[in-house]
């Protein structure tokens, strides 16, 4: 944890229906004893990850609403400092797939504009069962201009690669925009000061 | 008169006699068993006050004296206790085709529960048949006779009549004197028992003898239709007072209201003296009644059938259960082999006295009623936990599986019957809600057979006594009473209709929104946190209090922000927030943080988020307060701060209960139910711990006085925007600067 004191710190949320798996994709992103009998005790870092990138430590702050999906008021106000957004859906579940729609519109109303987002299809184990073709994802994220990709949360199948794409997409964002990367510290920063700061600025 | 008085020396006799054959009984009871039966008298009188502990010995003398008056009383009761005796023996009864089946009833092999022989005795209809012709003299006048009284008034008192005999059914297998003072007629209708006369040729005979009767009964037909729907579930408060015929006729008159048939609204109201109030948005009487009525309906059906009722768990609670152990519930407890691979401990400690990581449910059964010492923690884990991987029925079948020991044990045969009674008391003290009409009939045919077959007579009316207790709903409540209550600040205008938020000091309304919501809090149940019911559509039902809380939740930030939105002067936003900062302050000094959680939810929605001006007035320090709850309601790190700040704290408290569902999905989600074929008890464990924090707020009540208006006005929300609706008014009130500037 220390290590990535000075480097880049992105908050990213994954958002879904529920039981459409987002805390399986956690649990498998950060502890890969998943599979393991002994199963899982909650420390109160483990939705802390950091990831190797081009020699580069980014760190990867992770909230995610498993559980409290039904609290519709409180998820809508942790879009706003958001870097990124992980919308997961289970491909054996037509209504999880409807709902994408509606994740994205959430998110254009409420996340800042420089937000990343990814479309990521779980449950590629069940394929017996699979309802949404792997086009169907692809056509909808096409749509948004954003990636998309399909995971395996239980066989742990592109998990990673999942995270890292939505990396490469922010990474590539700000080089664009031709913000500089923010530093953790600053980072920290504009949360504490963040009203104060947009005060002087301009509304949303 | 006489007759009675002789009757009444009898049964004294009677007694008298049975307790020297229980006195005896005790004689012989080894020290170990003693411990046990101190153990369930401790559960009798276990409660929040250890001076009761003290009080133990007395109480005991007192209870019998109790039951000496109890008997007394009437004399059917000791007829009972006759009819008892000539029971046992039980007879035997066998059909090659049942061979290996153990029935219920009577504990024997070869046949099953349906034709044991024990039905013919079977303690009511044998009751029903003596007592028939006696209560039919005394009962039938009881019903309304008076032909100047208008069919309303009738049909209230007869809906009354019916509620009052719907609470006494569930007494029925406890408390048999309550029957004499109930109408034989609705009693034999809902037991469906058949004695020698049958239903069908008594009712028309009093119906020829009683003409005015049957038109009542045919006037009234609907509300004799309607079967106990309160004896159903008797533990939940909310369904008595839904179903109350007052209720009834609110939602009749809420109908009629609906159709614009105000005139037949009133004159209803001129009639009952029930006054019509309209309730637009948050009081949803008829959900909540539709949720009832639908969970209840396959177990209306059931009764009415008077089948068994197998299984009213949900299809996939019971398809995981399926799974899980489909071979162990063929095979018997004693059945199954004693070590090797049915059970696994935790790595550390590979001992007997290790705790076990994972086993089949009859190896589980076996640690919950051991020969040696009980690990009470393992009975508490399991007990709360159980609905997770078995079903309260399984779990009976099981444990009275488990008391047949067979005569191969017949060594610890004693020692593990008590282990079984006591499982029992803990499941029926804190778990009182689990049994449903028909696991109590078991219950009471098990305690009345088999605990009378082996002569634990003491046993059986500890068992007894706990269950009246259950049955009367003795509350702790009082307790809190002799507190000093604080001095409610009560606004001067408290009884003018106008009466608005502003008028009220900020922190009379945090003692209101927290009684209302530690309420929700507090009837959260167990069974509700299981399976993340509260997120799956088809075990939604299991969880009431947690939906009921999160909808409060949602409305009560919806409300927050509606408020401050509806202010077309920006001073009056300001003097908003800046009251619900205040607000939020008290709350975080009276540790509710669930509310805290609304109340910053509503003004971090995006309509009030946005609205700089507004904000920017609001004075520097009311702001660092609210930048303080911020900080410490932050999600980084899974809620680090509000975590350690919750472990300081001291209740009264209503935590945010969303964290402990995170915490239960991520337990569900990241542990197997099984390691193999065995049932993982290690995440019931896990499990058990974050419900047992949940669980260890509900203990301590608030001590604030609850005052109608302002409970009225934070309750009963009217108007509430939608998010859209919201954002559109906040865009009105500070329209958006050009976007030159950014």
């Amino acid at each position: 944890m220390s290590n990535v004191s000075d480097s880049l710190l992105l908050k990213l949320i994954i958002i879904g229906r529920s039981m459409a798996g987002k805390s399986c994709i956690l649990l498998r992103f950060c502890d890969n004893k998943f599979e393991s009998n002994l199963g899982f005790t909650i420390g109160v870092d483990f939705r802390f990850v950091s990831l190797n990138k081009n020699d580069e430590t980014i760190g990867l702050q992770i909230w995610d609403t498993a559980g409290q999906e039904r609290f519709r008021t409180i998820t809508s106000s942790y879009y706003r400092d958001a870097d990124g957004v992980m919308i997961v859906y289970d491909i054996t579940d037509e209504n999880s797939f409807d709902q994408v729609d509606h994740w994205f519109d959430e998110i254009s109303k409420q996340a800042p504009p420089s937000v990343v987002k990814i479309l990521v299809g779980n449950k590629t184990d069940l394929e017996n069962k699979r309802k949404i073709s792997t086009e169907r994802g692809l056509n909808a994220a096409n749509s948004r201009s954003c990636p998309f990709i399909e995971v395996s949360a239980k066989s742990g199948e592109n998990v990673k690669k999942a995270f890292e794409m939505l990396v490469d997409a922010w990474t590539e964002k700000s080089k664009q925009h031709i913000t500089k990367p923010r530093k953790k510290k600053a980072r920290q920063k504009i949360t504490n000061e963040s009203f104060e700061k947009k005060d002087k600025g301009n509304c949303c | 008169m006489t007759t009675n008085n002789l009757n009444q020396e009898k049964e004294q006799e009677k007694i008298n006699e049975k307790e020297q054959i229980n006195e005896k009984e005790k004689e012989q009871i080894n020290e170990k068993e003693k411990e046990d039966i101190d153990f369930l008298y401790s559960q009798i009188y276990y409660g929040r006050q250890n001076k009761e502990n003290k009080k133990t010995e007395n109480k005991k003398t007192t209870t019998k004296k109790k039951q000496k008056r109890k008997s007394t009383d009437s004399l059917e009761n000791s007829d009972e206790e006759t009819e008892q005796n000539e029971i046992n023996p039980s007879p035997r009864y066998f059909t090659p085709k049942y061979a290996t089946i153990r029935c219920y009833k009577c504990g024997e092999l070869g046949h099953i529960e349906r034709e044991c022989p024990l039905n013919k005795y079977s303690l009511y209809s044998k009751r029903n048949h003596q007592r028939i012709p006696k209560s039919q003299e005394n009962q039938i006048p009881i019903l309304p006779q008076n032909p100047g009284v208008s069919s309303l008034d009738i049909g209230k008192k007869f809906v009354s009549k019916i509620s009052q005999l719907q609470k006494t059914q569930a007494f029925r297998f406890f408390h048999p004197n309550l029957l004499e003072s109930t109408n034989p007629v609705e009693l034999r209708e809902k037991s469906g028992q058949t004695g020698t006369i049958s239903r069908a040729s008594w009712i028309p005979q009093i119906m020829r003898t009683h003409p005015d009767l049957l038109s009542l009964r045919e006037r009234t037909r609907f509300f004799s239709i309607n079967k106990s729907f309160s004896c159903l579930d008797k533990s939940s408060k909310t369904e008595s007072e839904i179903l109350s015929s007052k209720a009834v006729l609110h939602l009749v008159m809420q109908y009629l209201h609906h159709l614009g048939f105000h005139r037949t609204v009133n004159s209803i109201t001129k009639q009952t003296n029930i006054k019509f109030q309209n309730h637009y948005s948050n009081n949803n009487l008829l959900p909540d009644l539709l949720r009832i009525a639908v969970q209840d309906l396959n177990q209306l059906v059931k009764m009415e059938n008077n089948q068994i009722i197998e299984n009213e768990e949900d299809k996939e609670v019971e398809f995981q259960i399926e799974t899980l152990s489909k071979k162990q519930e063929h095979l018997t407890i004693w059945e199954e082999k004693s070590e090797g691979e049915n059970i696994l401990f935790t790595e550390e400690t590979r001992s007997r006295t290790g705790s076990i990581r994972a086993a089949t449910l009859n190896k589980l059964i076996e640690n919950l009623t051991p020969e040696l010492t009980v690990d009470l923690s393992f009975v508490k884990t399991f007990l709360l936990t159980y609905q997770s991987f078995t079903t309260p029925e399984i779990l009976f079948q099981k444990l009275v599986e488990r008391y047949n020991v067979p005569e191969e044990f017949a060594r610890k045969k004693k020692i593990i019957q008590l282990r079984v009674v006591n499982v029992f008391v803990l499941w029926i003290q804190n778990y009182f809600s689990d049994f449903n009409p028909n696991l109590l009939h078991k219950l009471f045919i098990f305690s009345e057979n088999y605990l009378q077959r082996d002569g634990y007579q003491t046993v059986l009316h500890i068992l007894k006594t706990i269950l009246s207790k259950k049955f009367q709903g003795t509350s702790n409540e009082s307790e809190y009473l002799n507190m000093s209550l604080p001095e409610p600040k009560i606004p001067k205008n408290i009884f003018s209709p106008k009466l608005t938020l502003n008028d009220i000091d900020e922190e009379e309304i945090a003692r209101q929104l927290t009684l209302y919501e530690f309420n929700i809090y507090k009837q959260i149940k167990p069974k509700e946190l299981l399976n993340q019911a509260w997120n799956k559509q088809k075990l939604k039902h299991n969880s009431p209090n947690v939906i009921r809380l999160i909808e409060r939740f949602n409305d009560l930030s919806v409300w927050i922000a509606t408020s401050i939105i509806s202010q077309i002067k920006l001073a009056n936003r300001v003097s908003m927030i800046i009251k619900f900062i205040k607000i939020g302050e008290y709350l975080r000094t009276m540790n509710n943080f669930n509310t805290l959680m609304a109340v910053i939810a509503g003004l971090n929605s995006s309509a009030i988020f946005r609205l700089k001006s507004t904000w920017s007035q609001v004075p520097q320090k009311i702001y660092d307060i609210y930048q303080s709850f911020v900080d410490l309601m932050d999600s980084k790190s899974s809620y680090k701060n509000y975590r350690q700040y919750l472990k300081k704290i001291i209740p009264p408290c209503i935590p945010y209960l969303g964290i402990f569902l995170t915490d239960l999905t991520f337990t569900e989600d990241g542990n197997p139910d099984k390691i193999g074929n065995l049932i993982n008890f290690f995440k019931r464990k896990l499990i058990y711990d974050v419900i047992i924090e949940i669980q260890q707020y509900q203990q301590v009540s608030y001590n604030f006085q609850s005052i109608h208006q302002i409970f009225m006005l934070i309750t009963n929300f009217q108007d509430l925007l939608s998010e859209d609706q919201m954002f559109e008014k906040s865009l009105k009130i500070e329209p958006r600067k050009s976007q030159k500037q950014k």
